[in-house]
């Protein structure tokens, strides 16, 4: 390893000392996976690396890759280190996430239906009831292939002994797998060095996936859908994703004011028309997404969707409702979905997960309130969050006063230190934090998970939040190994050149045998 | 004032149009192949080479030397090939200087300025891969063909350039499906050749993101709105010398016959049959597209020899 990382050190004070480190073992060797890689960053100056960052941002600022940060648009920043993982750990990864995903269909679809989980005592019933995504107003609509998580996005960390688990569920609208893409095509650009040698999986799947997946959930009877993708607009922090998506599937990208309900059929106001719709990928809230049963102040929904889902007419993807199962207090009952519904052990564990309405649990954890992080149960970016280890006495008080008026509302977890890799950060490798939200597609056949995902990075030293919304930024995430290698297979067996040599231009001729001709001619052409 | 052009003017600005569509076509299928190659596995990038190579009509590396690299900087900067981007673009530059006197001097300035560009980005290239300068070249080449198109009056020296361009843009996308080994042909392979087209985006709208073989082998022949189709490529074409021969409509026309039967074969097939018999078609189209282009030298560029390069030192 060349100068570039000699200075760099693991974070070696206050709370954060025990986390894991990605890349560098102890004493400074790369682990296995990375040696090649940083091998080739290492052959590289700290010129070289700072104007490589320069380019990876510029591209994209020159591509609009951005999130929208107080109405001001931001290249989502991209490391020049990737993060790499090995086969077996990403088998690890995605075994977890699918058992994960469909437990949470299962326990989705049982809660709609009656709530048996509940009735056994599984999970408690008001810890269902009194969730704010529990919506009575899709009850007993069940979508036409069964699927309520056509995209699930579950939070992946590692913990100080190097154990991968699940941090949160978000199978409302996550988002981010737009970052996935853009990082992959922007590295190879950029460092084209460091993938020479590598085998990486594809992340270019993904779209074809999810038009897949989106098209298998349509009413039954309808040959070929009509698929589009619902955005807030393009204020939305998030835009530039649904565009990306809406272009790599090929489908429409509307927002609420281009559909119009009648009766229970949905329809886009085109050129030609009224089209009928079948299959809304939606990223909009379910609060916003139908003022005749949620906020009817919203704008950027439209009247009379769940009507229709409840018809069967049209299939909203992710399913209306789906809140309730990635409330924070319902994660802490999960491994118990898991092994109530599926009959298995979790392949990735829960971080340790006090609910604050127990009283006894509620004690507990204000008697450790230094130590333990307090979140909301529907917050999310990063907001509603307090780290204990960083808080203020002040500021303690105020969120255990918070948890005292609406326990319900609250959760406190251990503080995990998540795991750390070397990051650029003006002009030098320092260890921050980072997850990983890897992404989830089911198409009611089985669960396939993007060999990949975005791993974001709290930017911030010793910063655990890592958040766009709170100065975050991603390293582009390999799996490496295996994988049919599309689209490059060999030419035709025979190999030989393809038809006749193209036209040649007037004295040229590539054609073998001819360069010497070439030449004397660029003599004569001289001389003449 | 006659439509009339110097034979040696319309030779020179027909490979103009015909070169820097060559050199657009090049960039296009690198920058897709490469990083494809480069995203997922090295592993295949002797597959991606190979594979260039076929398409670019150029005889395999021995062995020992064939690289991804090496290939791509083959196919790039070698400005003794008409088939690296650097040769194809010297040579429109050489070929428009010829004629700088009867294009608009905004676009031989254009031209010339690429050219003059091309050894910056090389070396930047050289330094951290060539993505920077397929985007360089594609962008140029675009300001190019944008300049002609909206600063030319589209008289024959703009139908001669654009005739160009058409033929070369007829001859890549048959190459390009030459190259791929139908029927066992993977869908991955035909995403990498929508994409270096740049039709993979309004081929998905067109198919509602569904990716099927026959489906995009007819796109890519003959759908009538993409620029690149070899359907629309030869209509325009046909166009082109249709125009150029106005006033002599009862001649035989060898070049527009021979594009009109080429875009009709593809026009009333059906799509049952398109699939057929693939490499007889594509071998066909690329025989019309030489025949079209030696009946075109024939008639309207007669002369011994290729003057338009010989040129001399100014002495």
């Amino acid at each position: 390893v060349g100068d570039l990382f000699d200075d760099y050190c693991h974070p070696g004070r206050g709370p954060l000392r025990n986390a894991y480190e990605e890349v560098l073992e102890k004493g400074g060797t790369p682990r296995a996976d990375y040696t090649d890689v940083i091998d080739a960053l290492s052959q590289l100056s700290p010129e070289d690396i700072s104007s490589r960052a320069q380019r990876l941002a510029r591209a994209f600022m020159d591509q609009g890759v951005t999130f929208d940060l107080d109405g001001e648009e931001r290249p989502f920043p991209l490391d020049v280190v990737p993060r790499i993982f090995s086969e077996a750990d990403w088998a690890q990864v995605e075994r977890g996430v699918a058992q994960r995903v469909q437990a949470l269909e299962a326990f989705l679809a049982d809660v709609y239906n009656g709530g048996r989980i509940l009735a056994d005592g599984v999970v408690p019933p008001h810890v269902v009831t009194s969730s704010p995504g529990f919506l009575r107003a899709v009850h007993g609509v069940n979508p036409p292939n069964g699927v309520r998580i056509h995209v699930a996005g579950i939070d992946v960390i590692r913990d100080e002994e190097g154990e991968l688990r699940v941090l949160e569920d978000n199978i409302r609208c996550p988002s981010g797998v737009s970052y996935v893409l853009a990082n992959r095509g922007a590295m190879a650009r950029v460092l084209p060095e460091i993938f020479w040698g590598q085998s990486i999986q594809t992340v270019n799947q993904y779209p074809p996936r999810l038009v897949q997946a989106l098209r298998a959930a349509a009413p039954s009877g309808v040959a070929d859908p009509n698929v589009v993708v619902l955005t807030p607009g393009v204020y939305n922090s998030a835009f530039y994703e649904h565009a990306l998506l809406a272009r790599l599937m090929g489908v429409h990208l509307v927002e609420g004011r281009d559909l119009v309900c009648h009766g229970t059929e949905v329809f886009l106001r085109t050129t030609e028309g009224e089209i009928p719709v079948h299959v809304i990928y939606r990223r909009v809230d379910d609060a916003y997404i139908d003022p005749l049963h949620f906020l009817p102040e919203s704008l950027v929904g439209c009247a009379g969707l769940v009507n229709a889902a409840r018809a069967g007419r049209v299939t909203i993807a992710n399913a209306v409702g789906n809140g309730v199962a990635d409330d924070k207090l319902v994660y802490a009952y999960v491994p118990a979905m898991i092994r109530y519904y599926l009959d298995e052990e979790p392949v990735l564990r829960n971080v340790e997960t006090l609910a604050l309405e127990d009283p006894v649990q509620r004690e507990q954890a204000f008697r450790n309130r230094s130590k333990l992080v307090f979140k909301r149960v529907d917050g999310s970016g990063g907001k509603d969050l307090l780290l204990g280890p960083y808080a203020s006495e002040e500021e303690l008080d105020a969120v255990c006063a918070a948890v005292v008026r609406a326990p319900r509302q609250w959760i406190a977890q251990r503080m995990i230190a998540l795991s750390c890799a070397p990051t650029w950060v003006e002009g030098t490798m320092a260890p921050r934090h980072v997850d990983l939200r890897p992404f989830a597609i089911n198409d009611g056949e089985g669960i396939w998970v993007l060999p990949g995902g975005l791993t974001r990075v709290a930017l911030q030293e010793g910063g655990l939040v890592v958040n766009s919304s709170q100065g975050g930024g991603s390293k582009d995430t390999w799996v490496l190994g295996g994988g049919p290698l599309d689209g490059l297979g060999p030419t035709r067996a025979d190999e030989r050149v393809i038809g006749a040599p193209r036209d040649p231009g007037p004295d040229d001729d590539a054609a073998p045998g001819r360069q010497q001709q070439q030449q004397q001619q660029a003599h004569d052409g001289v001389r003449s | 004032m006659t439509n009339a052009l110097l034979s040696r003017v319309a030779e020179s600005i027909f490979w103009v149009g015909r070169y820097v569509e060559r050199a657009e076509g090049t960039a296009r299928i690198l920058d897709v192949l490469v990083y494809q190659a480069l995203e997922q596995s090295t592993a295949v990038g002797d597959d991606a080479s190979r594979r260039l190579l076929a398409v670019m009509g150029l005889p395999p590396e021995p062995d020992t030397e064939r690289t991804l690299w090496r290939v791509t900087e083959r196919l790039t900067n070698d400005p003794t090939s008409r088939s690296s981007i650097a040769g194809a673009l010297h040579a429109a530059r050489e070929n428009a200087r010829a004629v700088r006197h009867v294009i608009p001097v905004e676009l031989w300035e254009q031209i010339n300025a690429v050219w003059v560009g091309l050894p910056e980005q090389w070396a930047m290239a050289a330094r951290s891969g060539p993505a920077s300068y397929l985007a360089f070249v594609k962008a140029q080449v675009a300001a190019i063909t944008g300049l002609a198109d909206t600063t030319m009056s589209h008289d024959h020296t703009w139908l001669f350039f654009t005739l160009g361009r058409c033929l070369e843009r007829t001859d890549v996308v048959a190459r390009q499906l030459a190259s791929l080994p139908f029927p066992e042909v993977t869908e991955g392979a035909l995403v990498v050749l929508l994409r270096s087209c740049g039709g993979y985006e309004p081929y998905l709208r067109l198919a509602q993101g569904v990716v099927g073989r026959d489906r995009i082998l007819d796109f890519l022949l003959r759908d009538r709105l993409f620029p690149r189709s070899a359907f629309a490529s030869l209509t325009v074409a046909e166009e082109c010398v249709a125009q150029i021969n106005v006033g002599r409509v009862d001649e035989w026309d060898e070049a527009r016959g021979l594009l009109g039967l080429a875009r009709a074969e593809l026009e009333y097939s059906s799509p049952a049959t398109l699939s057929e018999n693939l490499a007889r078609r594509l071998e066909a189209l690329q025989h019309t597209v030489s025949a079209v282009n030696d009946a075109v030298l024939r008639r309207y560029f007669a002369h011994d020899l290729p003057t338009a390069w010989r040129r001399g030192t100014g002495s």
